[in-house]
Protein backbone atom coordinates (compact mmCIF):
# COMPACT_ATOMS: atom_id res chain seq x y z
CA UNK A 1 0.00 0.00 0.00
CA UNK A 2 1.48 3.46 -0.95
CA UNK A 3 0.41 5.34 2.53
CA UNK A 4 1.91 8.73 1.64
CA UNK A 5 -0.26 8.90 -1.31
CA UNK A 6 -3.48 7.99 -0.45
CA UNK A 7 -3.03 9.89 2.54
CA UNK A 8 -2.59 12.87 0.00
CA UNK A 9 1.45 12.90 0.85
CA UNK A 10 1.14 15.35 3.90
CA UNK A 11 3.18 18.48 3.76
CA UNK A 12 4.25 21.81 5.83
CA UNK A 13 4.04 24.96 3.85
CA UNK A 14 3.97 28.37 5.02
CA UNK A 15 1.55 31.12 3.61
CA UNK A 16 3.24 33.12 1.03
CA UNK A 17 0.18 35.64 0.80
CA UNK A 18 -2.93 36.70 1.68
CA UNK A 19 -5.73 38.52 -0.34
CA UNK A 20 -8.56 39.82 1.53
CA UNK A 21 -11.38 38.67 -0.29
CA UNK A 22 -14.52 40.21 1.91
CA UNK A 23 -15.31 41.67 5.55
CA UNK A 24 -15.03 37.74 6.30
CA UNK A 25 -13.53 36.07 3.66
CA UNK A 26 -9.56 35.87 2.89
CA UNK A 27 -7.52 33.70 0.04
CA UNK A 28 -4.71 32.05 1.46
CA UNK A 29 -1.56 31.42 -0.89
CA UNK A 30 1.03 29.16 -0.89
CA UNK A 31 3.74 27.26 -2.55
CA UNK A 32 3.91 23.30 -2.87
CA UNK A 33 7.47 21.89 -3.76
CA UNK A 34 6.41 18.41 -5.14
CA UNK A 35 3.74 18.62 -8.62
CA UNK A 36 0.61 17.65 -7.67
CA UNK A 37 -2.07 16.98 -10.37
CA UNK A 38 -5.27 19.58 -10.37
CA UNK A 39 -8.63 19.71 -11.58
CA UNK A 40 -11.42 22.42 -10.61
CA UNK A 41 -13.76 21.10 -8.04
CA UNK A 42 -11.08 19.46 -6.23
CA UNK A 43 -9.96 19.67 -2.06
CA UNK A 44 -6.62 19.52 0.39
CA UNK A 45 -7.30 19.17 3.53
CA UNK A 46 -5.57 22.03 5.77
CA UNK A 47 -4.25 21.42 9.08
CA UNK A 48 -4.43 24.37 11.39
CA UNK A 49 -1.95 23.88 14.03
CA UNK A 50 -3.50 23.54 17.53
CA UNK A 51 -7.29 23.98 16.12
CA UNK A 52 -8.22 21.20 13.84
CA UNK A 53 -7.57 20.07 10.21
CA UNK A 54 -11.04 20.80 7.69
CA UNK A 55 -11.57 20.62 4.06
CA UNK A 56 -11.17 23.31 1.42
CA UNK A 57 -11.40 23.96 -1.94
CA UNK A 58 -8.80 24.95 -3.93
CA UNK A 59 -9.68 28.30 -5.36
CA UNK A 60 -6.26 28.66 -7.32
CA UNK A 61 -3.19 26.53 -8.85
CA UNK A 62 -0.20 28.41 -10.65
CA UNK A 63 2.16 26.07 -9.87
CA UNK A 64 3.41 26.20 -7.21
CA UNK A 65 1.08 28.34 -5.50
CA UNK A 66 -1.81 27.20 -4.65
CA UNK A 67 -4.77 29.20 -3.39
CA UNK A 68 -7.70 28.14 -1.08
CA UNK A 69 -10.26 31.05 0.19
CA UNK A 70 -11.71 30.58 3.67
CA UNK A 71 -14.87 32.18 5.52
CA UNK A 72 -15.01 32.54 9.25
CA UNK A 73 -17.04 30.02 10.26
CA UNK A 74 -15.75 28.13 12.88
CA UNK A 75 -12.74 27.67 15.10
CA UNK A 76 -10.32 26.46 12.32
CA UNK A 77 -11.59 28.57 9.59
CA UNK A 78 -11.10 31.70 11.84
CA UNK A 79 -7.64 30.73 12.82
CA UNK A 80 -6.70 30.44 9.09
CA UNK A 81 -8.19 34.36 8.14
CA UNK A 82 -6.39 35.55 11.56
CA UNK A 83 -3.03 34.12 9.71
CA UNK A 84 -0.35 36.26 7.97
CA UNK A 85 2.67 35.99 6.04
CA UNK A 86 5.01 32.90 7.10
CA UNK A 87 2.68 31.43 9.43
CA UNK A 88 2.74 27.25 8.84
CA UNK A 89 -0.15 25.07 7.83
CA UNK A 90 -0.17 21.45 6.49
CA UNK A 91 -1.90 20.61 3.37
CA UNK A 92 -2.76 16.85 1.95
CA UNK A 93 -4.06 16.22 -1.35
CA UNK A 94 -6.02 17.15 -3.85
CA UNK A 95 -8.58 15.06 -3.30
CA UNK A 96 -11.60 14.31 -4.60
CA UNK A 97 -14.19 13.83 -7.85
CA UNK A 98 -13.56 17.82 -10.18
CA UNK A 99 -15.97 18.77 -12.70
CA UNK A 100 -16.27 17.50 -16.12
CA UNK A 101 -15.81 20.77 -18.04
CA UNK A 102 -17.11 19.33 -21.31
CA UNK A 103 -19.25 22.23 -22.01
CA UNK A 104 -19.91 24.72 -24.79
CA UNK A 105 -22.27 26.80 -22.64
CA UNK A 106 -22.08 26.46 -18.90
CA UNK A 107 -23.96 28.39 -16.32
CA UNK A 108 -22.48 28.53 -13.11
CA UNK A 109 -23.74 29.76 -9.83
CA UNK A 110 -22.17 30.14 -6.71
CA UNK A 111 -23.56 31.12 -3.48
CA UNK A 112 -21.44 32.67 -0.75
CA UNK A 113 -17.99 31.11 0.17
CA UNK A 114 -19.07 28.63 -2.85
CA UNK A 115 -17.57 30.09 -5.71
CA UNK A 116 -14.19 29.09 -4.21
CA UNK A 117 -13.89 25.71 -6.20
CA UNK A 118 -15.90 27.24 -9.79
CA UNK A 119 -13.10 30.35 -9.95
CA UNK A 120 -10.83 27.42 -11.04
CA UNK A 121 -13.70 25.76 -12.81
CA UNK A 122 -14.57 28.95 -14.86
CA UNK A 123 -10.96 29.69 -15.91
CA UNK A 124 -10.76 26.13 -17.08
CA UNK A 125 -13.84 26.31 -19.42
CA UNK A 126 -13.31 29.87 -20.95
CA UNK A 127 -9.45 28.21 -21.81
CA UNK A 128 -11.26 25.08 -23.32
CA UNK A 129 -13.44 27.89 -25.51
CA UNK A 130 -17.05 27.28 -23.57
CA UNK A 131 -19.20 30.26 -23.00
CA UNK A 132 -20.07 30.61 -19.32
CA UNK A 133 -22.74 32.92 -17.67
CA UNK A 134 -21.54 32.71 -14.38
CA UNK A 135 -24.32 33.79 -10.95
CA UNK A 136 -22.26 35.10 -8.08
CA UNK A 137 -24.75 35.33 -5.28
CA UNK A 138 -24.68 36.07 -1.70
CA UNK A 139 -26.74 37.12 0.66
CA UNK A 140 -25.36 41.03 0.74
CA UNK A 141 -23.07 43.06 -1.57
CA UNK A 142 -20.65 42.55 1.19
CA UNK A 143 -20.49 39.38 0.85
CA UNK A 144 -19.43 38.88 -2.71
CA UNK A 145 -16.54 36.97 -3.26
CA UNK A 146 -14.07 37.47 -6.34
CA UNK A 147 -16.67 40.36 -7.31
CA UNK A 148 -13.83 42.90 -8.62
CA UNK A 149 -12.14 40.07 -10.44
CA UNK A 150 -14.98 39.17 -12.00
CA UNK A 151 -15.81 42.65 -12.96
CA UNK A 152 -12.65 43.90 -14.23
CA UNK A 153 -12.38 40.21 -15.84
CA UNK A 154 -13.08 40.96 -20.13
CA UNK A 155 -13.80 38.12 -21.87
CA UNK A 156 -16.30 38.04 -24.73
CA UNK A 157 -17.53 34.78 -23.75
CA UNK A 158 -17.93 35.25 -20.43
CA UNK A 159 -20.54 37.07 -18.76
CA UNK A 160 -21.25 37.73 -15.17
CA UNK A 161 -24.75 38.51 -13.19
CA UNK A 162 -24.86 39.69 -9.09
CA UNK A 163 -28.08 38.42 -7.06
CA UNK A 164 -28.12 39.35 -3.49
CA UNK A 165 -30.49 38.18 -1.07
CA UNK A 166 -31.48 41.59 0.19
CA UNK A 167 -30.77 43.49 -3.22
CA UNK A 168 -28.10 45.65 -2.15
CA UNK A 169 -26.39 44.78 -5.41
CA UNK A 170 -27.49 43.70 -8.66
CA UNK A 171 -30.42 40.96 -8.89
CA UNK A 172 -32.59 40.75 -5.59
CA UNK A 173 -33.32 37.26 -4.00
CA UNK A 174 -32.48 34.32 -4.04
CA UNK A 175 -30.28 32.60 -6.31
CA UNK A 176 -32.70 29.92 -7.76
CA UNK A 177 -34.64 32.62 -8.68
CA UNK A 178 -32.25 34.57 -10.91
CA UNK A 179 -31.39 31.37 -12.22
CA UNK A 180 -35.12 31.16 -13.28
CA UNK A 181 -35.16 34.16 -14.95
CA UNK A 182 -31.88 33.14 -17.06
CA UNK A 183 -33.32 30.47 -18.29
CA UNK A 184 -35.60 32.21 -19.71
CA UNK A 185 -34.14 32.94 -23.25
CA UNK A 186 -30.82 31.17 -22.58
CA UNK A 187 -29.92 28.15 -23.15
CA UNK A 188 -27.26 25.93 -21.64
CA UNK A 189 -25.92 22.54 -22.07
CA UNK A 190 -24.93 22.44 -18.19
CA UNK A 191 -24.94 23.57 -15.05
CA UNK A 192 -22.11 23.76 -12.47
CA UNK A 193 -22.95 25.02 -8.64
CA UNK A 194 -21.37 24.83 -5.48
CA UNK A 195 -23.03 26.84 -2.59
CA UNK A 196 -25.52 26.09 0.28
CA UNK A 197 -27.07 22.44 -0.32
CA UNK A 198 -30.88 24.13 -0.41
CA UNK A 199 -30.14 26.45 -3.50
CA UNK A 200 -27.96 23.88 -5.20
CA UNK A 201 -31.70 21.46 -4.67
CA UNK A 202 -33.37 24.26 -5.92
CA UNK A 203 -30.96 24.65 -9.21
CA UNK A 204 -31.47 20.74 -9.35
CA UNK A 205 -35.07 21.02 -10.06
CA UNK A 206 -34.78 23.73 -12.39
CA UNK A 207 -31.54 21.81 -13.80
CA UNK A 208 -33.65 18.40 -14.36
CA UNK A 209 -36.90 20.48 -15.79
CA UNK A 210 -35.20 22.21 -18.54
CA UNK A 211 -32.98 18.88 -18.86
CA UNK A 212 -29.78 20.49 -18.43
CA UNK A 213 -26.85 18.57 -17.36
CA UNK A 214 -26.04 19.21 -13.48
CA UNK A 215 -22.93 19.02 -11.09
CA UNK A 216 -22.95 20.29 -7.81
CA UNK A 217 -20.02 20.31 -5.22
CA UNK A 218 -21.51 19.27 -1.85
CA UNK A 219 -20.05 19.83 1.49
CA UNK A 220 -20.15 17.39 4.29
CA UNK A 221 -18.55 17.32 8.04
CA UNK A 222 -14.75 15.30 7.20
CA UNK A 223 -12.66 14.12 9.39
CA UNK A 224 -10.23 11.95 6.67
CA UNK A 225 -10.32 13.19 3.24
CA UNK A 226 -9.62 10.14 2.17
CA UNK A 227 -12.27 7.51 2.19
CA UNK A 228 -11.55 5.51 5.54
CA UNK A 229 -13.35 7.39 8.01
CA UNK A 230 -17.04 6.96 6.37
CA UNK A 231 -18.12 10.34 8.39
CA UNK A 232 -18.99 12.44 4.89
CA UNK A 233 -21.18 9.47 3.46
CA UNK A 234 -24.30 9.96 1.57
CA UNK A 235 -27.05 7.46 2.04
CA UNK A 236 -27.86 5.47 0.89
CA UNK A 237 -25.50 4.35 -1.34
CA UNK A 238 -22.71 5.33 1.02
CA UNK A 239 -21.47 6.89 -1.48
CA UNK A 240 -18.26 9.14 0.13
CA UNK A 241 -18.09 13.11 -0.46
CA UNK A 242 -14.57 13.08 0.16
CA UNK A 243 -13.73 9.79 -2.60
CA UNK A 244 -16.55 9.88 -5.08
CA UNK A 245 -17.14 13.57 -4.59
CA UNK A 246 -17.46 16.26 -3.49
CA UNK A 247 -18.97 16.87 -7.16
CA UNK A 248 -21.65 14.84 -8.28
CA UNK A 249 -23.86 14.67 -11.24
CA UNK A 250 -27.53 15.35 -11.42
CA UNK A 251 -27.81 11.70 -12.17
CA UNK A 252 -26.10 10.90 -9.31
CA UNK A 253 -28.23 13.14 -7.00
CA UNK A 254 -31.13 12.03 -8.00
CA UNK A 255 -29.85 8.37 -5.90
CA UNK A 256 -29.19 10.28 -3.15
CA UNK A 257 -31.92 10.33 -0.31
CA UNK A 258 -29.83 13.22 1.93
CA UNK A 259 -29.27 15.68 -0.67
CA UNK A 260 -30.81 18.89 0.12
CA UNK A 261 -32.69 17.33 3.19
CA UNK A 262 -29.64 16.27 5.94
CA UNK A 263 -26.57 15.76 6.40
CA UNK A 264 -24.11 14.64 9.77
CA UNK A 265 -22.90 16.68 12.16
CA UNK A 266 -19.48 15.78 14.32
CA UNK A 267 -21.06 13.23 16.28
CA UNK A 268 -22.69 11.41 13.30
CA UNK A 269 -26.23 12.64 13.93
CA UNK A 270 -28.94 13.61 11.48
CA UNK A 271 -29.42 17.60 10.70
CA UNK A 272 -31.72 19.50 8.72
CA UNK A 273 -29.98 21.25 5.63
CA UNK B 1 -22.76 -16.58 14.04
CA UNK B 2 -19.76 -18.76 12.52
CA UNK B 3 -16.57 -17.00 13.23
CA UNK B 4 -15.27 -17.21 9.53
CA UNK B 5 -14.15 -15.00 6.85
CA UNK B 6 -13.53 -11.75 6.07
CA UNK B 7 -14.94 -8.45 7.96
CA UNK B 8 -15.24 -5.21 7.94
CA UNK B 9 -12.84 -3.70 11.35
CA UNK B 10 -14.03 -1.64 13.46
CA UNK B 11 -13.72 2.24 13.02
CA UNK B 12 -13.49 1.93 9.13
CA UNK B 13 -16.55 3.22 7.20
CA UNK B 14 -18.95 2.08 9.87
CA UNK B 15 -20.66 5.16 11.04
CA UNK B 16 -23.85 4.52 8.76
CA UNK B 17 -25.74 1.52 7.28
CA UNK B 18 -24.93 3.04 3.55
CA UNK B 19 -21.35 2.55 3.78
CA UNK B 20 -20.85 -0.68 5.72
CA UNK B 21 -23.90 -1.55 3.42
CA UNK B 22 -21.18 -1.22 0.50
CA UNK B 23 -18.52 -2.74 1.56
CA UNK B 24 -20.65 -6.01 2.46
CA UNK B 25 -21.87 -5.68 -1.33
CA UNK B 26 -18.10 -5.28 -2.02
CA UNK B 27 -17.82 -9.14 -0.63
CA UNK B 28 -17.29 -8.50 3.38
CA UNK B 29 -18.72 -11.47 5.36
CA UNK B 30 -19.61 -9.35 7.86
CA UNK B 31 -19.40 -5.88 9.39
CA UNK B 32 -18.21 -4.45 12.80
CA UNK B 33 -19.97 -0.80 13.00
CA UNK B 34 -17.71 2.03 14.61
CA UNK B 35 -17.57 1.81 18.58
CA UNK B 36 -20.71 3.25 20.24
CA UNK B 37 -21.20 4.62 23.77
CA UNK B 38 -23.76 5.57 25.60
CA UNK B 39 -23.74 9.53 24.58
CA UNK B 40 -23.13 11.41 21.83
CA UNK B 41 -19.56 11.73 21.49
CA UNK B 42 -17.33 14.54 19.43
CA UNK B 43 -14.13 12.35 19.58
CA UNK B 44 -10.59 14.60 19.49
CA UNK B 45 -9.42 18.02 16.77
CA UNK B 46 -8.07 16.87 13.25
CA UNK B 47 -5.61 16.19 12.06
CA UNK B 48 -7.52 12.93 13.51
CA UNK B 49 -4.90 10.83 11.04
CA UNK B 50 -1.39 10.76 9.91
CA UNK B 51 1.00 8.66 7.95
CA UNK B 52 4.60 7.44 8.99
CA UNK B 53 6.57 4.52 7.34
CA UNK B 54 3.66 3.32 5.25
CA UNK B 55 1.38 2.93 8.41
CA UNK B 56 -1.76 5.08 9.11
CA UNK B 57 -1.85 6.82 12.58
CA UNK B 58 -5.52 7.62 13.92
CA UNK B 59 -6.73 9.28 16.86
CA UNK B 60 -10.07 10.01 15.71
CA UNK B 61 -11.51 9.98 19.41
CA UNK B 62 -14.73 7.73 19.75
CA UNK B 63 -16.63 10.15 17.46
CA UNK B 64 -20.12 8.82 18.08
CA UNK B 65 -23.53 9.31 17.88
CA UNK B 66 -24.49 7.31 21.17
CA UNK B 67 -26.62 4.42 21.46
CA UNK B 68 -30.05 5.46 21.54
CA UNK B 69 -29.03 7.31 17.81
CA UNK B 70 -27.49 4.41 16.17
CA UNK B 71 -30.28 2.59 16.11
CA UNK B 72 -31.74 3.75 13.21
CA UNK B 73 -28.74 2.93 11.46
CA UNK B 74 -29.16 -0.64 13.20
CA UNK B 75 -32.28 -0.80 11.63
CA UNK B 76 -31.50 -0.75 8.26
CA UNK B 77 -28.80 -3.43 9.01
CA UNK B 78 -30.91 -5.57 10.33
CA UNK B 79 -33.20 -5.88 6.91
CA UNK B 80 -29.55 -7.15 5.29
CA UNK B 81 -29.04 -11.12 6.01
CA UNK B 82 -25.17 -10.55 6.56
CA UNK B 83 -24.00 -10.18 10.14
CA UNK B 84 -23.45 -7.19 11.87
CA UNK B 85 -20.99 -7.12 14.75
CA UNK B 86 -22.07 -4.13 17.42
CA UNK B 87 -18.82 -2.33 18.91
CA UNK B 88 -19.88 -1.02 22.23
CA UNK B 89 -17.48 0.67 24.83
CA UNK B 90 -17.94 2.54 27.99
CA UNK B 91 -16.23 4.26 30.95
CA UNK B 92 -16.78 1.57 33.35
CA UNK B 93 -18.48 -2.27 33.64
CA UNK B 94 -21.62 -0.51 33.97
CA UNK B 95 -21.77 1.57 31.40
CA UNK B 96 -21.01 -1.02 28.92
CA UNK B 97 -24.05 -3.31 29.96
CA UNK B 98 -25.87 -0.61 29.71
CA UNK B 99 -24.93 -0.16 26.16
CA UNK B 100 -24.78 -3.55 24.78
CA UNK B 101 -27.96 -4.31 26.39
CA UNK B 102 -29.67 -1.75 24.48
CA UNK B 103 -27.41 -3.04 21.50
CA UNK B 104 -28.34 -6.17 21.96
CA UNK B 105 -32.10 -5.32 21.31
CA UNK B 106 -31.45 -3.85 17.76
CA UNK B 107 -30.50 -6.85 16.00
CA UNK B 108 -26.76 -7.50 16.05
CA UNK B 109 -25.32 -10.86 15.07
CA UNK B 110 -22.87 -10.18 18.33
CA UNK B 111 -20.87 -7.53 20.33
CA UNK B 112 -17.33 -6.20 20.09
CA UNK B 113 -16.44 -4.85 23.25
CA UNK B 114 -13.59 -2.11 22.31
CA UNK B 115 -11.71 -2.71 25.94
CA UNK B 116 -8.57 -0.99 23.79
CA UNK B 117 -8.63 2.07 21.89
CA UNK B 118 -4.71 3.47 22.48
CA UNK B 119 -5.83 7.51 22.63
CA UNK B 120 -9.35 7.40 24.78
CA UNK B 121 -9.96 6.96 28.24
CA UNK B 122 -10.83 3.46 27.86
CA UNK B 123 -7.25 2.65 26.55
CA UNK B 124 -6.57 0.78 29.89
CA UNK B 125 -9.39 -1.58 30.38
CA UNK B 126 -7.34 -4.53 28.65
CA UNK B 127 -4.07 -3.74 30.27
CA UNK B 128 -4.87 -5.65 33.11
CA UNK B 129 -6.37 -9.11 33.67
CA UNK B 130 -9.00 -8.50 36.32
CA UNK B 131 -10.42 -5.21 34.85
CA UNK B 132 -11.18 -6.60 31.54
CA UNK B 133 -12.77 -10.00 33.27
CA UNK B 134 -15.06 -7.56 35.01
CA UNK B 135 -16.03 -6.17 31.71
CA UNK B 136 -16.84 -8.86 30.09
CA UNK B 137 -18.71 -10.76 32.79
CA UNK B 138 -21.03 -6.96 33.04
CA UNK B 139 -21.85 -7.75 29.39
CA UNK B 140 -22.21 -11.38 29.29
CA UNK B 141 -24.61 -10.73 32.48
CA UNK B 142 -27.27 -8.82 30.24
CA UNK B 143 -26.85 -10.49 26.91
CA UNK B 144 -27.68 -13.62 25.50
CA UNK B 145 -25.26 -12.91 21.83
CA UNK B 146 -22.08 -14.03 21.01
CA UNK B 147 -19.63 -11.45 22.91
CA UNK B 148 -15.85 -10.66 21.71
CA UNK B 149 -13.32 -9.09 23.48
CA UNK B 150 -10.66 -6.64 21.73
CA UNK B 151 -7.40 -6.76 23.12
CA UNK B 152 -4.44 -3.94 22.62
CA UNK B 153 -1.00 -5.17 21.86
CA UNK B 154 0.11 -2.54 24.49
CA UNK B 155 0.07 -4.58 27.03
CA UNK B 156 3.29 -6.36 28.26
CA UNK B 157 0.90 -9.70 28.98
CA UNK B 158 -1.80 -9.49 26.71
CA UNK B 159 -2.10 -13.38 27.15
CA UNK B 160 -3.06 -13.49 30.67
CA UNK B 161 -5.69 -10.65 29.61
CA UNK B 162 -7.02 -13.15 26.89
CA UNK B 163 -7.02 -15.74 29.65
CA UNK B 164 -9.56 -13.62 32.21
CA UNK B 165 -11.79 -12.70 29.03
CA UNK B 166 -12.16 -16.08 28.31
CA UNK B 167 -12.74 -17.04 32.12
CA UNK B 168 -15.46 -14.64 32.15
CA UNK B 169 -17.58 -15.93 29.36
CA UNK B 170 -15.86 -14.27 26.49
CA UNK B 171 -17.22 -16.03 22.88
CA UNK B 172 -13.94 -15.29 20.99
CA UNK B 173 -11.02 -12.22 21.33
CA UNK B 174 -10.47 -9.65 18.41
CA UNK B 175 -6.30 -8.76 18.29
CA UNK B 176 -4.95 -6.76 18.12
CA UNK B 177 -6.40 -3.12 18.71
CA UNK B 178 -3.75 -0.11 17.27
CA UNK B 179 -0.36 -0.03 18.32
CA UNK B 180 0.05 3.22 20.07
CA UNK B 181 1.97 5.47 18.15
CA UNK B 182 2.99 9.50 17.25
CA UNK B 183 4.45 11.38 14.55
CA UNK B 184 5.99 14.46 14.64
CA UNK B 185 6.32 17.01 11.83
CA UNK B 186 10.19 18.26 11.84
CA UNK B 187 9.29 21.27 9.71
CA UNK B 188 6.88 22.48 12.07
CA UNK B 189 8.82 20.65 14.81
CA UNK B 190 5.54 19.61 16.64
CA UNK B 191 3.32 16.67 16.71
CA UNK B 192 0.86 16.07 13.75
CA UNK B 193 -2.52 14.55 15.81
CA UNK B 194 -4.52 16.93 17.47
CA UNK B 195 -4.81 14.55 20.74
CA UNK B 196 -0.70 14.48 20.08
CA UNK B 197 -0.41 10.45 19.70
CA UNK B 198 -2.30 8.09 18.47
CA UNK B 199 -2.93 4.23 17.05
CA UNK B 200 -0.76 2.44 14.94
CA UNK B 201 -2.75 0.56 11.61
CA UNK B 202 -1.66 -0.65 8.62
CA UNK B 203 1.38 -3.29 6.69
CA UNK B 204 3.87 -2.12 9.35
CA UNK B 205 1.55 -3.50 12.26
CA UNK B 206 1.20 -6.75 10.49
CA UNK B 207 3.52 -9.38 12.44
CA UNK B 208 2.96 -7.84 15.85
CA UNK B 209 -0.99 -8.65 15.17
CA UNK B 210 0.69 -12.06 13.96
CA UNK B 211 2.69 -12.77 16.92
CA UNK B 212 -0.32 -11.75 19.12
CA UNK B 213 -2.82 -14.31 17.28
CA UNK B 214 0.02 -17.17 17.50
CA UNK B 215 0.19 -16.85 21.38
CA UNK B 216 -3.02 -16.21 22.20
CA UNK B 217 -4.46 -19.47 19.66
CA UNK B 218 -1.74 -21.08 21.40
CA UNK B 219 -3.08 -20.74 24.92
CA UNK B 220 -6.68 -20.30 25.05
CA UNK B 221 -9.52 -22.22 23.60
CA UNK B 222 -11.95 -19.84 22.12
CA UNK B 223 -11.96 -18.08 18.39
CA UNK B 224 -9.53 -15.72 17.85
CA UNK B 225 -10.48 -13.10 15.23
CA UNK B 226 -7.12 -11.97 13.90
CA UNK B 227 -7.13 -7.85 12.81
CA UNK B 228 -3.98 -5.56 12.30
CA UNK B 229 -2.40 -5.03 9.24
CA UNK B 230 -3.78 -7.61 6.56
CA UNK B 231 -3.87 -6.14 3.24
CA UNK B 232 -3.22 -8.94 0.46
CA UNK B 233 -4.44 -12.90 1.01
CA UNK B 234 -1.14 -13.91 1.67
CA UNK B 235 -1.25 -12.34 5.02
CA UNK B 236 -4.84 -13.35 5.54
CA UNK B 237 -3.19 -17.28 5.03
CA UNK B 238 0.04 -16.30 7.63
CA UNK B 239 -2.52 -15.16 9.94
CA UNK B 240 -4.83 -17.94 9.53
CA UNK B 241 -1.77 -20.17 9.92
CA UNK B 242 -1.10 -17.93 13.50
CA UNK B 243 -4.52 -19.25 14.75
CA UNK B 244 -7.17 -16.84 13.31
CA UNK B 245 -10.57 -18.24 12.78
CA UNK B 246 -12.02 -15.13 11.06
CA UNK B 247 -9.65 -11.73 9.69
CA UNK B 248 -11.06 -8.33 10.05
CA UNK B 249 -9.61 -5.64 7.42
CA UNK B 250 -9.71 -1.73 8.05
CA UNK B 251 -7.05 0.12 6.99
CA UNK B 252 -6.38 -1.87 3.60
CA UNK B 253 -9.96 -0.72 2.76
CA UNK B 254 -8.69 2.81 2.00
CA UNK B 255 -6.64 1.53 -1.24
CA UNK B 256 -9.41 -0.80 -2.47
CA UNK B 257 -12.88 -1.59 -1.07
CA UNK B 258 -12.87 -4.80 -2.62
CA UNK B 259 -10.00 -6.02 -0.45
CA UNK B 260 -12.39 -8.50 0.70
CA UNK B 261 -13.45 -10.64 -2.54
CA UNK B 262 -9.76 -10.31 -3.65
CA UNK B 263 -8.78 -11.79 -0.66
CA UNK B 264 -11.07 -14.77 -0.13
CA UNK B 265 -10.29 -15.24 -3.70
CA UNK B 266 -6.49 -15.56 -3.06
CA UNK B 267 -6.76 -17.97 -0.06
CA UNK B 268 -9.43 -20.14 -1.89
CA UNK B 269 -6.85 -21.08 -4.41
CA UNK B 270 -4.01 -21.19 -1.51
CA UNK B 271 -6.06 -23.88 0.22
CA UNK B 272 -7.39 -25.86 -3.64
CA UNK B 273 -3.26 -25.82 -4.46
CA UNK B 274 -2.18 -27.18 -1.14
CA UNK B 275 -4.62 -29.62 -1.02
CA UNK B 276 -6.88 -28.28 2.16
CA UNK B 277 -10.86 -29.31 2.56
CA UNK B 278 -11.44 -25.72 4.27
CA UNK B 279 -9.39 -23.02 5.95
CA UNK B 280 -9.82 -24.88 9.30
CA UNK B 281 -7.50 -26.79 8.23
CA UNK B 282 -5.14 -23.91 8.36
CA UNK B 283 -5.84 -22.06 11.55
CA UNK B 284 -3.26 -22.85 13.90
CA UNK B 285 -1.32 -24.46 11.60
CA UNK B 286 2.16 -22.94 12.07
CA UNK B 287 2.91 -23.95 15.68
CA UNK B 288 1.34 -25.25 18.78
CA UNK B 289 3.67 -24.79 21.29
CA UNK B 290 2.03 -22.96 24.68
CA UNK B 291 5.35 -20.46 24.77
Amino acid sequence: MKMEELMGNPVSVQVSKVITETPRSKTLQFALKNPIEFQPGQFVMVWVPGVDEIPMSISSWNPPEMGITVQSIGEATQALVSMSKGDWIGIRGPFGNPFSTNSKKALVVGGGVGVAPLRPLIYTLLDGGSEIIFVNAAKTKNELIYREEFERFRNPKFKVEIATDDGSLGFKGFATDAVSNLLDGNEFDRMYTCGPEVMMAGLYDHAKKGKIRFQASLERFMKCGCGICGTCAMDPTGQLVCADGPVFTGEQLAKLTNFGKYHRDAVGMKKEC
Amino acid sequence: MKIQGYWLASGVLGVTASTMLRTLNSGADAVVTKSIGLHPRKGHHGPVLATSHGGLLNAVGLTNPGIDAFEEEMQILRETKVPVVLSVFGDSPEEIAVVAEKGANMGPSAIELNLSCPHAEISQISHSPAVTSEYVKAVKEVVDLPVFAKLTPNATDYVSVGKAAQDAGANAIVAINTVRAMKIDILQQRPVLGNISGGLSGPPIFPIAVRCVYNLHNALSIPIIGVGGVSTWEDAVEMHLAGASAIQIGTAVMEDIEVFSKIKKGVNTYLKDRGHKSVDEIVGAAGGDKS
